[in-house]
């Protein structure tokens, strides 16, 4: 089922050239830095739509690169990545095109734009990739280079925040290779297209899965290990933050997938301690994620911490080890990817419009910034877990799968509920955050200048960057309403692991 | 199967003559002759490929009268460590072209910059311990010239210190040669094993050895000489130092172990002798970086960093792996081209600027972005960083530390100490290069987030830049496509490992 193609190649090739011409495209079309990274992206963004009928046809695409590495780089591109692959990309259009809008005044426009692409590189070669050698490879530069993106604003702020962010980001990558290095000496394979590496019994297997775990979960920005979260978004650019927390911490859930699922297999990690251990993090994620979140009183902070509490939601989907389970996790990095890239495009924009950060200045903002208040609201109604939008589904799916871990015998009945449990809270608790914020938006005024707020005309940016908000926030409610594509994908993909 | 060539001989003596043909050279020449020479010796380096790579040994041998012979011998090691050397050589000799050209005393250093360089091609192509003992001092008296070349009190300081130890490591050494011809009757240096099975003073002759060369590779505790003398040379001879002559240490070691012991004959019956010496490597690693982030001055923190690396080395052929010795002399090539890259960087920022604190050198990357594109280039591959040639010979020390732990010579735990300290080190690496290459470009202004320093440009010239442009372009070709030297480090390693 194996099949050759060169579209993985195409798809990363479209932003590794960009990255590299665009000093020069810059030159020759004055200021068109950010057009042509938009559309670059949408022309990779093809190379990995055109992948779909093959996928769909049930064919896993390779395509070796032999350069003389030990292991040479490795593509192949299952469902899974595909999956993954395709959310990241789409969402990565659609944010490059509103920076277009929104990165207008910007400093070093062509810094940016080039380090952009070179994540997105990193990124799609993480999901692409068909080993451990290659994922890792493409990993640290998905670190490397996206620190430029949250140090691009260069004050002391941002450069403290960043510094955090590539310290974690480098030290998790480390441990990451620690395993693999393991995995590689104990089993001797570290190729994807083995399920479970044959690690059962050794006595390196729980340092081999912690390893794995921390390396991927610095990036997924999982409890203990989100620090980076809060202290990077607030300074970085919300373009950059949309990537980051809609995008690239998926790169560390779909990691923690491929361990739980490729390189341990799902029957090794049943009844493991490990798993155990695991949902359990994801649970605290959840529950920590969305307590802090209550507490901030900055915009992109509550956004940065509800992504904590939102990437629990896959991790526990993964960790129930059930098929729906997976299926609710898989589901929910497509549609948090959709819903937080809204909100933080929202966010941006109305940080952009107003100049303000802080929730209680977004009193009224509805009247000032009507578009792009709704498409908030329309994120955040999904964000909260409320029918009829995607963030139900996702959320649905998760709350299903835990009652089926506990019938399936993964899990005692009291975690089941537990979980359960958490998850009904945490969507009560979402609603306690989101909800002051599109009250706040739409029916109270700001004391200070109700009186001209009526005469200053609509805020709203200009359509350049209000497209890719609409569609996004279109998208939520058309993914609740029709969630079957995505919801068959997952599908496929938790039938294949189990 | 040993060849009757010239070559070797040529190769030694062709730069220690042409000193004779010196006073003919115009004065505002001398370095331009010297750049000549050193490339007319690559040249002649070159040629010895055709006949290595077909697996045949260079021999040359000259009756003295002494009962020793003087032998010069080229073996893929010696040609592999030989072209790294020369290489290198020619670069900073061009290199030295512009950056000396404000100095003092140019004859003087000319003269012994070039019987610096027939010694260090003596070390590599030499035959048995006599002729090597004789280019051994030759190389360590010559280089310390270069050291007292600035004549300050701390080049005064630092030069004795260099000579005295260099000299008395050089005494040890004498000692462990003549015990060696003592009891074998041979001081060949291509046999594998030259016999000392079973005699009691096989530790003695072992630590002499390791004393003598471990002095030149600055192994703790040896390493007390590096700091202060690497960072006080001119720039074009700290990067000779600290690329090339610290790996005549590294090459002896390796000599001294699997020549002068054997594999077979230490795994065998010395084990008590090889791990002491693997320990001290990992101390001098740790120790190296430990040291290095504590300094403020950029050639010291590059020195120090230099003490770490040689660690690597040296830890690469203590684990008694085919793995372990691919990793430690890939890493011998790497370590060259990285540190004379920096070196060469770090000359170019004070010869423009002035500065050498690394806290003035912050918004270098403004005033002079391709000195400081290569310094991070170079920065992130010494922290290991993929795709960068030391991400290449870190994995392969990592899988030898593993296979080491496989191979059951070593109590099993200390292939995975061997591990964790490469990973600690290249923590410790990000540490200290991760704020410099920040810092370099991106220099926080106060508090308007722009950069502060004016962004003149102060870019080293063609002549400075094009060495250390190129051997840039080698760390990152390299590390995408490591075949080149792969091919010859598996190749040795299949000679000490049958």
């Amino acid at each position: 089922m194996n099949q050759q193609s060169i579209l993985p190649i195409f798809a990363i090739a479209f932003p590794l050239i960009g990255a590299v011409s665009i000093r020069w495209i810059d030159k020759t079309f004055v200021g068109q830095a950010s057009r042509f990274t938009a559309f670059i992206t949408l022309a990779s963004a093809i190379s990995v739509a055109a992948m779909y009928p093959h996928i769909n046809a049930g064919k896993i695409l390779v395509y070796t690169l032999s350069t003389g590495l030990p292991l040479g780089i490795f593509f192949r591109v299952d469902t899974l990545g595909f999956f993954v692959g395709i959310i990241s990309i789409c969402i990565w259009m659609l944010v490059s095109f509103y920076s277009v809008g929104f990165m207008k005044d910007a400093n070093s426009p062509v810094r940016y734009n080039a380090f952009s692409l070179l994540t997105l590189v990193g990124m799609l070669g993480v999901v692409f990739s068909g080993d451990l050698f290659s994922l890792y490879i493409f990993f640290e530069l998905l670190s490397v280079a996206s620190f430029m993106l949250m140090a691009h604003k260069q004050t002391r702020v941002a450069l403290k925040g960043a510094i955090i962010y590539i310290f974690m980001g480098i030290s998790g990558g480390l441990i990451l290779l620690f395993s693999i290095i393991l995995t590689y000496s104990m089993a001797g394979t570290i190729n994807f297209s083995i399920i479970g590496f044959g690690l059962k019994g050794s006595p390196f297997l729980p340092i081999i899965f912690t390893g794995y775990i921390i390396g991927f979960g610095v990036k997924a920005g999982i409890f203990p290990l989100h620090f980076w979260m809060p202290s990077a978004y607030p300074e970085a650019p919300t373009c950059a933050v949309a990537l980051s927390s809609g995008v690239m911490i998926k790169a560390g859930a779909y990691g923690i997938i491929r361990t739980v699922y490729g390189i341990m297999g799902s029957g090794l990690m049943k009844g493991s301690l490990l798993t155990t251990a695991l949902l359990f993090i994801a649970l605290i994620s959840i529950f920590v994620g969305s307590a802090a979140a209550i507490n901030q009183t900055e915009i992109k902070r509550l956004l940065g911490y509800s992504s904590v509490s939102q990437i629990g939601y896959i991790i526990l989907g993964v960790t129930l080890l059930s098929p729906t389970g997976l299926q609710g996790g898989l589901v929910h990095i497509f549609n948090h990817a959709i819903i937080k890239a809204a909100l933080f495009m929202c966010a941006g924009a109305m940080i952009q419009q107003t100049g303000r950060r802080y929730l209680k200045e977004f009193k009224g903002i509805g009247h000032k910034m009507p578009v792009v208040t709704f498409c908030f609201t329309f994120a955040a109604l999904s964000m909260i877990g409320l029918p009829p939008f995607n963030g139900f589904i996702s959320k649905w799916f998760l709350a299903i799968g835990a009652l089926e871990a506990v019938k399936i015998g993964s899990y005692s009945q009291w975690i089941g509920i537990l979980a359960v449990g958490i998850l009904i809270l945490s969507s009560f608790m979402n609603l306690v955050y989101y909800g002051p914020v599109v009250y706040g938006a739409w029916f109270e005024r700001e004391k200070a200048d109700s009186g001209s707020s009526e005469t200053q005309g609509s805020l709203d940016p200009g359509t350049d960057m209000l497209i890719p908000i609409l569609i996004l926030a279109m998208a939520t409610l058309a993914f609740g309403l029709m969630p079957g594509w995505p919801l068959n994908i997952a599908r496929k993909i938790s039938e294949a692991m189990f | 199967m040993l060849v009757h060539s010239y070559l070797p001989l040529l190769a030694v003596m062709f730069p220690i003559v042409a000193i004779v043909f010196r006073p003919f050279v115009e004065k505002n020449r001398y370095y331009h002759y010297t750049f000549i020479i050193s490339f007319v010796t690559m040249v002649i380096v070159l040629f010895m490929y055709p006949v290595i790579n077909a697996g045949s040994v260079l021999n040359m041998s000259l009756d003295t009268g002494l009962g020793f012979n003087f032998v010069f011998r080229a073996d893929l090691l010696g040609f592999f460590v030989g072209i790294i050397s020369i290489i290198l050589w020619t670069l900073s000799s061009l290199y030295a072209i512009e950056y000396m050209t404000e100095s003092h005393a140019h004859g003087r250093y000319n003269i012994f910059s070039l019987l610096t360089l027939g010694g260090m091609m003596g070390v590599v192509f030499t035959g048995n311990l006599f002729t090597l003992y004789i280019f051994f001092e030759l190389l360590s008296v010559a280089s310390a010239i270069l050291v007292f070349h600035e004549e300050t009190p701390d080049a005064m300081k630092a030069g004795f210190k260099y000579l005295f130890l260099g000299i008395a490591g050089g005494l040890v050494l004498l000692f462990g040669i003549i015990m060696t011809y003592e009891i074998t009757g041979t001081g060949d240096l291509t046999m594998i094993g030259i016999g000392l099975q079973g005699s009691k003073w096989t530790p003695l002759i072992f630590w002499s050895f390791i004393i003598g060369f471990g002095v030149k590779a600055g192994i703790f505790p040896l390493h007390i000489w590096l700091p202060s003398a690497h960072p006080v040379a001119p720039s074009p001879a700290s990067a000779l130092l600290s690329g090339v002559m610290l790996k005549a240490g590294a090459y002896g070691i390796f000599k001294t172990v699997y020549n002068i012991i054997g594999y077979t004959d230490m795994a065998k019956s010395h084990m008590g002798l090889i791990l002491p010496l693997l320990i001290l490597s990992l101390i001098t690693i740790l120790l190296g970086s430990a040291c290095a982030i504590t300094q403020t001055e950029i050639k010291k923190m590059l020195a120090y960093s230099s003490i770490s690396q040689i660690g690597y080395v040296v830890m690469g052929i203590c684990l008694l792996s085919p793995t372990g010795i691919v990793g430690g002399l890939l890493h011998i090539f790497a370590h060259a081209i990285m540190k004379g890259t920096l070196f060469m960087c770090a000359g170019a920022f004070i010869y423009k600027t002035g500065l050498r604190d690394l806290e003035d050198l912050k918004g270098i990357g403004k005033r002079m972005p391709f000195t400081a594109a290569c310094f991070s280039i170079c920065a992130f591959s010494m922290i290991g960083l993929p795709p960068f040639i030391g991400f290449i010979s870190k994995w392969f020390l990592a899988i030898g530390s593993l296979e080491t732990m496989k191979m059951g010579n070593y109590w099993a735990p200390v292939g995975l100490i061997s591990l964790l300290t490469l990973l600690l080190s290249s923590l410790l690496n990000l540490i200290y290069y991760g704020p410099v290459v920040i810092g370099a470009w991106m220099h926080g202004g106060e508090e308007s987030g722009h950069v502060s320093v004016p962004a003149q440009n102060d870019e080293a010239n063609r002549i400075m830049l094009g060495p250390m442009i190129l051997l840039s372009i080698a760390v990152l070709f390299f590390g995408i496509s490591p075949r080149l030297p792969l091919k010859f480090v598996r190749e040795i390693s299949n000679i000490f490992f049958p």
